[in-house]
């Protein structure tokens, strides 16, 4: 059993950075931002709760895919924005692929057994 | 208006991290849940409802804080002292979290590998075989290594205790341990680096158990020794200073082994008398060794081989006016160990033994030491002892490195191979979001259980490689008893094999990082780790593989000619049919050299009575021995020139019968006959080379010699020479002056008995032995050896080097070919497409052969040319080693690369001949 939670929560792991990444490559955002336009994009299939989101860019920051520095602009509360690093667009783009071979061979797969 | 930093922080509570830290993070929540809140209030929720709804939203404080903290580096985690002190339960939790993953991880992955084993037979079983030959290569060699040269001897510090000895390089340049009691006494006063000297002597005497006289080794002692080797009695005590005096000196301390045999381990034996039958001494036993303790224990021919070859009972060495006077400063036969002060260095003591040989060459000149070149050898204990088979036993063990690595190599092969198989397995986990870290702990952990397995079928393989080695000689090592596994080599194997493993996990993990992993994903398995550099690296690695083994088949072939050449010396003697035995007439009752003489006359009439027996002699020395009796003689009508060095032959006196027992070749005039005798012409006969040197280019019959500034003896006989010292020793000896037992008074005392038999026969022993028996029932016959078994003994190291030598060699061989095999192999597999392509556009199968072949024979003469280097450097270590062939022999040299090269592109055909029958359609048609 521990086996199949582990491996959920890392295929939630796997899946929330790309979905970062990808909310990243657009324009640098906040926290609440990025959470509210992976809900829009996907229409609200995937949604992450408010916090929830933290513990995952802190750990990419750590790993230098990303980067956050807090803005105060004028008339707007104090935010931490982050935006995508060099090393981050390149992960991005990796995830993209393995991302796209895994789901072919996800369907290919999985249309064979039904077949 | 709500305090959302607060309502973070209430919930949060403390993660244990710094306070700017925790205020960061806490500030950023409460920024994020107030534009959550905000939104909500714009949709048109009250306050309220707003500030429920957010509740909902985040359900579980405790795991979002347990995200956060494993979020946070490990190390940041855990207390660092800059970030201030974790909360307790924080940092409890955390902890055990971390063990737990880590547990439960590596419990998974040992599963995942048992799975993963037993699924990939081919792989495992593969490697598993080239592990337990390679690691039990490489533990039968480190037993030996260990157990001769690593383990410390049995003495506290015992690596600050030195040997010294006298060196004569033109005539006893390997006998590093001889000395002479005057100068003992000097060095007790002039060494100052020294904190503990002591000599003494191997002795023997006899016990009689059950009726059966049975001869033991044992040892006269200065009673400083003791106090050198730091070592107290199991019982009693060791001797007192007084009792190293002439006249105290008849006491004696047991080894533990003879204590039990004797007196069954009574602890009442101290005290009591003890008679030794062969000298009739009484002597009073005054302590008893700690079971275990050894020291020196060496054998007849200087190298200690059995358990009985141990020393069993210590007495007082109690030196003697004569032995002390200026007289003897030539004469040799004692061992002076000293322990180093603790700053003082080897060093420092040959320094300071350097100078007071001079002072004494100055205050001697008689002896002409300064003419010999004489100089004392200070030499650590350990090294002095194991000196004869130290350079050999390290090359070897070179050897079996060598051979771990090209099996590491082919593994590692493998394991490249593999690991494009499984790139499709590793790269699905990678997208699924398995970190690298486990990943790579999952294929660390698959190659250290492989190596486990492999390390645990090595120590079976070397404990059977051991067992073999016994079987081909190397129970006439030095020390041999004392060779077996212990945890040193379990250890050291565990150690290796670790290593091991963890390279072949990385092997692949190193690949798994590089990969490009959609198309691995996407291709099937035509593409993987066939990228240039990886490819490039395996083919550097054959190479390799290839070169150490061109180096040790070539060392092995020198070993091998070595020992041929070594077998085809003419030592002087047959061995065919002699058996030779150790015989003591004790002085108690063959007080002088007639007395001797009478006794064995006795025993030779009767022994050649014995019907079967051909020939008996019974010689001071004998053939093999290792040992050398070197005096003064010299020829006599020689006027020397000023600076002529003294000459120091062997001297050997011998009863008649012997030369005809060990059938030892008569060149010119007659063997020693029964009319030689005391009262008659005093004669002598020499060897060949000693003939030579005295007497170049004349007859030596008729000629005298003197044997000091004895009376003239004539040379009646000139006979073959004969190897004393070893097989390999003999080709710098001076040569060997032989006398009638019964002629010289002062001669080495008669010790060997020699005879010839008609036809091999088992019986004869127990027939000699029963008419020594007859004829004095004290007088013990011992190390009963045929010749043919001491011409082995004497060729143990040699034969061990050549045998375990040329295994590693055919080992390293074998391993090779498969190497080339597995990357050509590989390569065509690869490759299949495009030699399909090639082949349809019009390719013959003769060249498409010639592509793959070609391949191969670079990798090969690449191979071999780099072996060839190395060999040559490998000749340099040699040197010394081998006998009757030089290190660079051309023909050596080039027969080994000639056979290497053959061999190794016998492993190219198979796979360039697949390359031949690949069929175009169906290598297009794949997908």
């Amino acid at each position: 059993m521990a086996d199949t939670q582990s491996h959920g929560q890392a295929f939630k792991k796997g899946t929330a950075e790309l979905l970062i990444l990808a909310q990243l490559e657009l324009r640098p955002s906040h926290g609440y931002e990025i959470a509210q336009q992976i809900d829009a994009r996907s229409d609200g299939a995937l949604s992450f709760h408010v916090a929830s989101l933290y513990p995952i860019l802190y750990r990419m920051e750590r790993r230098g895919l990303i980067v956050g520095r807090w803005v105060e602009k004028a008339g707007q509360r104090r935010r931490r924005y982050y935006r995508l690093t060099s090393e981050g667009r390149k992960v991005l783009a990796a995830q993209r692929k393995n991302w796209r071979a895994f789901m072919q061979a996800v369907q290919a797969a999985s249309g064979l057994e039904y077949a | 208006m709500r305090d959302f930093k607060a309502f973070v922080r209430e919930h949060l509570g403390s993660l244990g991290l710094s306070r700017a830290r925790e205020l960061k993070i806490v500030d950023e929540l409460a920024a994020q849940i107030e534009d959550s809140y905000e939104a909500l209030i714009a949709s048109g929720l009250s306050d309220e409802e707003a500030w429920n709804e957010l509740q909902r939203q985040i359900p579980d404080w405790k795991a979002l804080r347990e995200d956060l903290l494993e979020a946070e580096p490990v190390l940041v985690r855990l207390a660092n002292p800059e970030h201030g002190p974790l909360a307790g339960e924080t940092k409890r939790t955390l902890v055990s979290r971390i063990r737990e993953n880590l547990t439960a991880g590596i419990v998974r992955d040992l599963h995942a590998s048992m799975r993963l084993l037993v699924k990939d037979r081919g792989f495992s079983a593969t490697t598993i075989l080239t592990l337990a030959i390679c690691l039990g290569a490489n533990a039968a060699i480190f037993t030996v290594v260990y157990s001769l040269l690593l383990r410390p001897l049995p003495v506290p510090d015992a690596d600050r205790i030195v040997a010294m000895g006298d060196v004569y390089p033109t005539i006893t340049p390997n006998d590093i341990l001889s000395n002479t009691a005057p100068s003992y006494f000097d060095r007790l006063e002039a060494i100052t680096t020294l904190e503990e000297q002591a000599m003494f002597a191997l002795w023997f005497d006899t016990i009689t158990i059950d009726g059966v006289s049975e001869e033991i080794r044992g040892m006269r002692a200065t009673p400083s020794l003791f106090r050198l080797l730091q070592v107290s009695p199991a019982l009693g005590r060791t001797f007192t200073d007084a009792e190293g005096e002439i006249g105290a000196e008849q006491k004696i301390i047991l080894s533990h082994g003879l204590w039990q045999r004797l007196y069954g381990g009574d602890p009442a034996v101290v005290g009591q008398q003890l008679r030794l039958g062969w000298t009739g001494q009484r002597y009073t036993i005054v302590g008893v060794m700690p079971r275990g303790f050894s020291f020196f224990d060496l054998g007849d021919d200087g190298h200690a081989r059995t358990a009985g070859d141990q020393v069993q009972f210590w007495i007082p060495l109690a030196v003697t006016a004569a032995q002390r006077s200026d007289e003897a400063r030539t004469r040799y036969g004692f061992l002076h160990v000293g322990r180093l002060k603790p700053d003082a260095t080897v060093e420092q003591v040959r320094t300071q033994i350097d100078a007071l040989n001079a002072a004494n060459f100055e205050r001697f000149p008689q002896f002409g030491l300064a003419e010999l070149g004489m100089y004392t050898a200070v030499t650590p204990l350990q090294e002095a002892l194991t000196r004869n088979v130290r350079r050999i036993l390290y090359l070897l063990w070179g050897g079996a490195g060598f051979v771990l690595l090209i099996g590491a190599i082919n593994i590692a092969n493998l394991a490249l191979a593999r690991s494009s198989v499984r790139a499709r397995e590793l790269a699905t986990r990678l997208a699924l979001g398995a970190r690298r870290f486990q990943v790579t702990r999952q294929l660390i952990i698959e190659g250290v259980v492989l190596a486990g397995i492999g390390g645990v079928a090595g120590v079976g393989v070397g404990a059977w490689i051991l067992q073999a080695l016994a079987f081909i000689g190397m129970e006439n090592m030095p020390n041999a008893a004392h060779v077996h596994m212990n945890w040193a080599v379990i250890g050291f194997v565990g150690a290796v094999s670790g290593l091991v493993g963890v390279l072949i996990g990385l092997v692949p993990a190193a690949a798994a990082c590089t990969l490009n992993i959609t198309q691995i994903l996407a291709a099937g398995s035509r593409l993987g780790t066939s990228g240039q550099a990886v490819r490039v690296f395996r083919r550097g690695l054959v190479v390799t593989q290839v070169a150490l083994s061109v180096v040790l088949l070539i060392g092995a072939t020198l070993l091998l000619t070595s020992f041929r050449n070594l077998l085809a010396v003419d030592a002087g003697f047959n061995a065919a049919r002699v058996t030779t035995a150790t015989i003591f007439p004790p002085p108690s009752r063959y007080p002088d050299q007639l007395a001797v003489a009478a006794l064995s006359n006795r025993i030779l009439d009767s022994v050649r009575n014995i019907p079967g027996i051909e020939a008996a002699g019974i010689t001071s020395n004998i053939a093999l021995s290792g040992r050398t009796s070197p005096a003064t003689v010299s020829a006599a009508d020689h006027n020397p020139e000023p600076d002529e060095a003294l000459v120091l032959p062997s001297v050997v006196s011998v009863t008649p019968g012997y030369f005809d027992a060990m059938a030892t070749p008569l060149v010119r005039g007659r063997y020693f006959a029964d009319s030689d005798r005391e009262g008659t012409l005093p004669v002598a006969i020499v060897d060949e080379r000693l003939a030579r040197r005295f007497w170049p280019n004349e007859d030596p019959i008729g000629k005298g010699v003197y044997r000091g500034s004895s009376e003239r003896y004539t040379v009646v006989g000139v006979v073959r020479h004969v190897q004393f010292e070893s097989l390999a020793a003999g080709t710098e000896s001076i040569g060997t002056a032989y006398f009638p037992h019964t002629q010289a008074p002062s001669l080495p005392r008669l010790r060997w008995i020699a005879i010839k038999t008609a036809a091999a026969s088992t019986g004869l022993v127990r027939a000699v032995r029963s008419a020594v028996t007859a004829i004095d029932p004290d007088l013990p016959l011992s190390d009963i050896q045929t010749m043919t078994e001491r011409t082995a003994r004497s060729l143990a190291p040699q034969r061990l080097a050549m045998g375990l030598a040329s295994t590693f060699g055919v080992v390293a061989l074998f391993l090779s070919v498969l190497g080339v095999y597995g990357v050509l192999a590989y390569a065509v597999a690869q490759r299949t497409r495009e030699i399909g392509i090639r082949i349809a556009l019009g390719s013959t199968s003769r060249g498409i052969f010639q592509l793959v072949f070609k391949e191969g024979l670079t990798l090969v003469v690449g191979g071999l040319m780099i072996g060839l280097l190395g060999a040559i450097a490998l000749g340099r270590a040699l040197e010394g080693q081998v006998f009757g062939v030089r290190p660079t022999d051309p023909l050596v040299l080039g027969a080994v690369i000639l056979l290497t090269g053959i061999i190794a592109l016998l492993g190219c055909i198979s796979p360039a001949h697949r390359a031949m029958r690949v069929d175009p359609v169906h290598a297009l048609s794949k997908p």
